[in-house]
């Protein structure tokens, strides 16, 4: 395996930040990225992961700093330019064509490519990573389940040929069983040298993939680590629970704790 | 065949193949003594009622592309159709003037031109606004309306215009029934165009692009989908299907400036009657309106039939009735 620290940097952000309204969900978070690594974001429900992986593509704009890619800055650019650039997102919740097939999904995930030759070659590619997506061809989306609509999503990102793709949540609402064939394609993905920024609840699965890993709360980065490096209490506390002092997990608290402290 | 207008002006006294006419006759003073008719005329009346509903079904298919693709209710739909009837005209030569383009031709300008003018609206008038809401952009589409019929009426005055069919000669006759020959030309058409545009919609880049944008628009934009162009693509495409209704409509019709909201009445019946959802839906409300039109029309008693534009108004009524009861549910059920 390359060792990451001799390799140019894929992403680099500085000082970003996203906010909706009052509310401030990503406050001036750095990360870089070299080629082939494989970062991990973990942090509790409204921590702002997912924000800040769609600041960082487009989908929102961010209200400050600066995103670059192969040292090209595509701050600013929306997601259907930074996509044609080589960032691509997997969002949260897959967000498939659910009344489309399988095919017609992963033929859209090409759609920047054009007509290019390229396309039936990244068929193979993801088939080659995803078998069950060969057997699934005609299916809609919508009809499979959770585990075979993350592989689809995944595999749709991938359709492009991403330089860099984030991945939001991967295991989410996934059986244990389902998250191993979802780890072991990342794994996969990441041994053919993909460049790789996924975000997870889940700290155990985010160690077992990543080389280094970000905990973020209330929008910002609190930790750094090395993955394999043993993480103190205190840090998964923060993961989890978005901060040692607040016992109270819930989602809808956490939002509103948010809303409250910004508005 | 149904209502028609008595048009006693001496260049606009044109009667087509079937005498049909779907223009919008609110003073109605004459009535046709079909009405009288029995049912020995049902197989005719039937045929006509398909023939109209392939136009509301061209008509319903415009709107739910737009409304698809942008979330807009296009009002103009109807309008669109003017425009393409109004120009099909003007290039063919209307009520027999001499001819002067040839009529494939006259057809295919006045379709690109509509076409373009979709597109065109959609940039200058929807675009920069798109952010205010699907019922400001409604009412926007209103405007778009009147502008365009106040555009035919400077021109065309208040007159009628007819045209030649595509084809001369007397009606064919099939199994007994007598079929005038545009008839054929519009049922032929609009298959082929709905076939088109089953293909274009499944097996075209651009097409599951656009139907990319009507399912999921955040997805669509992840995978770089320039969504907003694809609102422009949705007008135009929605101004072709109209503009081209209006083409093959007009040899069995009088055009006029205002002939278009009676018939976007018609399309959003048959469009919502299809359950608004898919293509399939609206071409069935389409025809099924259409029939159902003839039939009431074509069977009811003078003092009724004279309420005639009050149908599809009550039809409309009763199928947003029905459909908050029963079919949003049935349409929640098939989606996924
Ligand atoms: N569209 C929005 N409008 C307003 N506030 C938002 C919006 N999206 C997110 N937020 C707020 O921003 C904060 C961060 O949300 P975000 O979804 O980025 O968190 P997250 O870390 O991805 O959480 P989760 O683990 O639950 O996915 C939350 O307080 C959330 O309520
Ligand atoms: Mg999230």
């Amino acid at each position: 395996m390359t060792t990451a620290n001799d390799q140019p940097l894929a992403l680099k952000v500085d000082d970003l930040s996203v906010a909706y309204g009052a509310v401030r969900a990503v406050r001036g978070v750095s990360l870089s990225l070299r080629q082939g690594e494989c970062l991990g974001v973990v942090g509790a429900n409204g921590a702002g992961k997912t924000s800040l992986l769609a600041g960082i593509c487009g989908l929102v704009r961010p209200s400050g700093g600066r995103v670059s890619l192969d040292d090209i800055a595509i701050g600013g650019l929306k997601v259907e330019e930074t996509v044609r650039r080589g960032l691509v997102l997997v969002p949260e919740r897959r967000q498939l064509f659910a009344s489309m097939s399988v095919r017609d999904n992963l033929l859209l995930g090409s759609y920047v490519l054009g007509r290019e030759r390229k396309v039936p070659e990244q068929l193979e590619r993801v088939e080659e990573l995803f078998p069950m997506l060969a057997q699934r061809r005609e299916q809609r989306a919508g009809t499979l389940s959770g585990g075979e609509q993350q592989m689809v999503a995944i595999a749709r990102g991938l359709m492009s040929s991403p330089r860099v793709l984030m991945v939001d949540e991967p295991s989410l609402g996934l059986a244990p069983v389902v998250v191993d064939a979802v780890v072991d394609a990342l794994r996969e993905l990441r041994r053919q040298g993909m460049t790789l920024l996924i975000v997870e609840q889940n700290v155990r699965l985010a160690m077992a993939l990543a080389d280094r890993l970000l905990v973020m709360e209330q929008g910002a980065v609190v930790r750094q680590t090395a993955a394999d490096a043993e993480l103190d209490e205190e840090t998964l506390v923060a993961a989890y629970l978005g901060g040692p002092a607040d016992s109270e997990s819930d989602r809808q608290a956490a939002d509103e704790e948010e809303v409250s402290r910004f508005v | 065949m149904v209502f028609l207008r008595e048009d006693r002006d001496e260049h606009t006294a044109h009667r087509s193949a079937s005498g049909r006419a779907l223009v919008w006759a609110p003073m109605m003073d004459w009535m046709p003594t079909f009405f009288a008719t029995g049912i020995g005329q049902l197989p005719e009346t039937l045929v006509s009622g398909i023939v109209n509903g392939c136009i509301y079904a061209l008509a319903a298919v415009s709107l739910l592309v737009v409304y698809n693709v942008t979330g807009v209710i296009n009002f103009a739909v109807g309008d669109f159709l003017m425009a393409g009837a109004m120009l099909t005209l003007l290039f063919a030569g209307p009520n027999g003037d001499p001819h002067r383009l040839p009529l494939a031709l006259a057809v295919l300008l006045a379709v690109v031109i509509v076409t373009a003018l979709g597109g065109l609206l959609e940039l200058l008038v929807i675009h920069p606004r798109r952010r205010y809401g699907t019922i400001f952009l409604l009412i926007l589409t209103i405007g778009i309306s009147s502008v365009l019929e106040g555009g035919a009426l400077i021109p065309t005055g208040s007159l009628t215009y007819g045209l030649r069919p595509f084809t001369s000669g007397p009606a064919l006759s099939v199994a007994g029934v007598l079929i005038p020959r545009q008839d054929f030309w519009i049922v032929g058409s609009t298959l082929i165009v709905m076939g088109l545009l089953w293909y274009g919609a499944t097996r075209t880049r651009i097409g599951k692009a656009l139907r990319a944008c009507e399912v999921n628009p955040t997805a669509a934009r992840l995978v770089g989908i320039r969504v907003d162009r694809y609102w422009t693509i949705a007008f135009a495409l929605g101004a072709l299907l109209a503009a081209f209704a209006g083409a093959i409509l007009v040899p069995v019709t009088y055009a006029t400036y205002n002939m278009g909201i009676p018939i976007t009445l018609k399309a959003f019946v048959a469009w919502i009657l299809g359950g608004a959802e898919s293509p399939l839906g609206a071409v069935a409300g389409g025809v099924g309106f259409g029939v159902l039109e003839a039939v009431v029309l074509g069977y009811s008693p003078a003092s009724v039939a004279n309420y005639g534009d009050a149908v599809p108004l009550l039809l409309l009524i009763v199928a947003l009735v029905i459909r908050r009861r029963g079919l949003t549910r049935q349409m929640a059920v098939t989606r996924v």
